[in-house]
């Protein structure tokens, strides 16, 4: 970010109190993830500590997104399946949930269909990861989940000036990025990396999502954010949610070339994102509960 | 995909967002076909509200028709169609959808 970017987002944030946090938890999940001494045990009864995130966690795990045939009743036992990443992710998924369970949107920007967007974008980033052979495509889901988190600190935070970002994205039928970049000098783009900074989370994570619309951008990170940016297309694609505008952008060079695509592999993605987007539905329970 | 009060679901529909409880136990999963029996169950375990299946079955909040559906893909993809490969993933897309659609099969027709 070059350093008339980064005053003006510097700016932004100054204006904003009380970013949401996460729940202290998390941290301790990482350190013990650093640990290469770590049992599943051991982190089954962190997590076991909070309720209300082993709750959440059982309901996850024992939908049809993950379709175990039989019931999964502890989080060690969730850990031993899923692995320790996974289950992170979870925890993740679920907190960023409660963090933002309040939001409220507004004519111009629909709230539920804003997180019927991120889910499936997630859904489909995670199907990506796995065609472009990922190992563990499970962790790109949160990826997609958050890639457009800063829209909604724009929206808490910014409520009037958002909504001016709405308007001239829908009178100049441009993607709501631009019109960001009109209003504020920067987009929710990077306003959301910085968050995911400020939560301490990975730099490939971040960068990921500071990417994903400019994926030629991302140095390392490039092939990573070529993923979210194509999760974001092909949910859009599938009409599944919205995230505000109903544009679709184009493929950008650098991700068609990081992910080794091609035209023939169209059908397939669109047809197994979509199905895993049906699946992931389930997350929607979260915003609720 | 509307969300309707549990008192509003007549029998006969199709659940498209299973129910979960606060322990994880699946309480009546995506797809089933609700009953008088099926509705009064979920209401004795206090769930307030369903996810329905809208006509089209399809699972997607929108494309109630496949006129509907071109006008969309049409205004959605028109600003990029002139960009690489986003010609073949609009007719992908299309097709996708016309797959989806009860009692029809994909054509080589698309919106482009």
């Amino acid at each position: 970010m070059n350093d008339d970017r980064k005053a003006k987002l510097d700016k932004i944030l100054d204006g904003i109190q009380g970013l949401p946090t996460l729940p202290t938890i998390l941290g301790r999940i990482n350190d013990m993830m650093m640990d290469p001494n770590t049992t599943a045990k051991e982190m089954g009864q962190l997590i076991s500590s909070d309720p209300a995130i082993t709750s959440k966690i059982l309901r996850v795990v024992n939908s049809s997104f993950y379709g175990f045939p039989s019931r999964i009743t502890t989080v060690t036992h969730a850990i031993v399946i899923l692995g320790f990443n996974t289950v992170k992710s979870i925890v993740l998924s679920v907190s960023v949930f409660g963090a933002f369970k309040g939001a409220s949107g507004t004519s111009l920007f629909d709230m539920n269909k804003f997180w019927e967007h991120s889910i499936s974008t997630g859904a489909c980033t995670k199907i990506i990861a796995s065609h472009c052979g990922y190992s563990a495509p499970e962790e790109f889901f949160i990826s997609g989940l958050l890639h457009d988190v800063g829209k909604i600190v724009f929206r808490q935070h910014l409520e009037q000036e958002y909504e001016t970002c709405c308007r001239i994205a829908l009178d100049k039928k441009i993607p709501i990025r631009m019109a960001e970049e009109e209003v504020f000098g920067v987009g929710h783009a990077e306003l959301g990396a910085h968050l995911m900074e400020k939560w301490k989370l990975a730099k490939g994570f971040v960068n990921s999502i500071r990417h994903h619309h400019n994926p030629g951008l991302g140095g390392d990170e490039q092939k990573i954010a070529s993923v979210v940016h194509l999760g974001d297309i092909m949910a859009r694609c599938l009409n599944l949610g919205s995230g505000g505008d109903p544009y679709i952008p184009a493929i950008a060079d650098a991700a068609w070339e990081s992910l080794a695509l091609t035209e023939e592999k169209f059908p397939l993605l669109l047809k197994e994102c979509h199905e895993e987007a049906k699946k992931a539905r389930v997350y929607l329970n979260f915003l609720e509960s | 995909m509307p969300k309707l009060p549990i008192a509003e679901v007549k029998e006969g529909c199709k659940v498209s967002l299973e129910v979960v409880d606060a322990k994880g136990n699946v309480l009546i999963k995506a797809g089933t076909l609700l009953s008088q029996q099926w509705i009064d169950r979920l209401k004795s375990r206090g769930v307030e509200f369903l996810e329905i299946e809208d006509a089209s079955g399809t699972g997607s909040s929108s494309t109630a028709s496949m006129a509907d559906l071109e006008s969309h893909l049409k205004m959605v993809f028109m600003p990029v169609l002139g960009k690489p490969h986003m010609k073949a993933l609009a007719r992908a897309t299309y097709l996708h959808f016309k797959g989806q659609q009860p009692g029809q099969q994909p054509s080589q027709a698309s919106p482009s």
